[in-house]
């Protein structure tokens, strides 16, 4: 190859440089298409303190209204009563003392007496 | 080198990576705006690393090479498909416009036209030493072919284009 050529090619080859950089797309707008929006580190850590201070407040209401509630709390839950005075239903059936536990016809019953019989 | 080091490397030679990925790209301007993104957010995220064995520059251009050879894949995988698409499906027209043409000089055309008469090896490495003024060396290590490898496709490119161009009395 003579050298007259390769100056040529050389020539071509700067010209298609300068034609290529002249259509260049901005550097800028290559990288922000590519990559994804991000938030300045600064603002990213008052964000993150402004959610903890959210969460203590959070807990601390909570915890205000738990106590609270627990120390207005005068709705017994049951009524108290005296263990002593208390009867069974069914404590007739054992009054021996007025009642003969002898058999008895089986035509009555003990209830008869009861019934004003 | 740290993110905001590297950001501020990669639009130094961010001319020069927009002209290798247009001729990675054969040419096609979306394409190559689409390698140079991708070449972008891989540096930029870390995703690709450098090996500390050659120059930033040289680099960046293996990452834009590789990324462009992946999207060419994927094109000639999607132009399968459109061929064997029922009659009717007309694949979209990637060759330049009119407009795009008359833009840039007559002898740039014409370059552009010889060298992709061209092998791609001899094209690439023609590229890389005439466009972006590399060693064969520097070539070699981006298109990951021996240096004897490198040598011949530059002296038989060189002369297969210098018989082009002189064949079109440029």
């Amino acid at each position: 190859m003579t050298d007259a050529i390769e100056r040529e090619i050389r020539a071509m080859f700067d010209e298609l440089r300068a034609i290529d950089a002249a259509s260049a797309p901005a550097f800028g707008a290559i990288v922000s298409q590519g990559l994804p929006q991000t938030i300045p580190i600064a603002a990213a850590g008052r964000g993150r303190r402004v959610i903890w201070a959210a969460v203590a407040a959070g807990a601390i209401i909570a915890a205000a209204v738990f106590a609270l509630r627990s120390g207005h709390d005068t709705q017994p839950a049951v009524a108290s009563t005296d263990i002593s005075q208390w009867t069974a239903p069914t404590d007739i059936l054992l009054d021996l003392s007025r009642e003969s536990i002898a058999p008895r016809d089986f035509n009555t019953s003990v209830l008869d007496s009861f019934k004003g019989n | 080198m740290n993110r905001s080091s590297v950001e501020r490397e990669l639009e130094r030679l961010h001319g020069e990576s927009w002209g290798w990925a247009l001729a990675c790209a054969g040419r096609d301007r979306d394409l190559a705006e689409e390698v140079l993104q991708t070449a972008y957010v891989r540096i930029l995220s870390g995703a690709a690393k450098p090996s500390g064995r050659s120059s930033f520059r040289t680099w960046v251009f293996g990452v834009i090479r590789l990324i462009a050879l992946e999207e060419l894949r994927k094109a000639r995988r999607m132009s399968r498909r459109i061929d064997d698409a029922p009659a009717g499906f007309e694949p979209a027209d990637t060759a330049a416009a009119p407009d795009d043409v008359a833009e840039r000089s007559e002898r740039a055309a014409v370059l552009e036209a010889a060298l992709r008469r061209l092998s791609e090896r001899q094209r690439e490495i023609l590229h890389l030493v005439f466009y972006h003024g590399m060693t064969i060396e520097e070539a070699a290590g981006i298109m990951k072919i021996g240096i004897g490898s490198a040598r011949t496709h530059y002296d038989r490119g060189k002369k297969a284009l210098g018989e082009l161009l002189a064949r079109l009395d440029v």
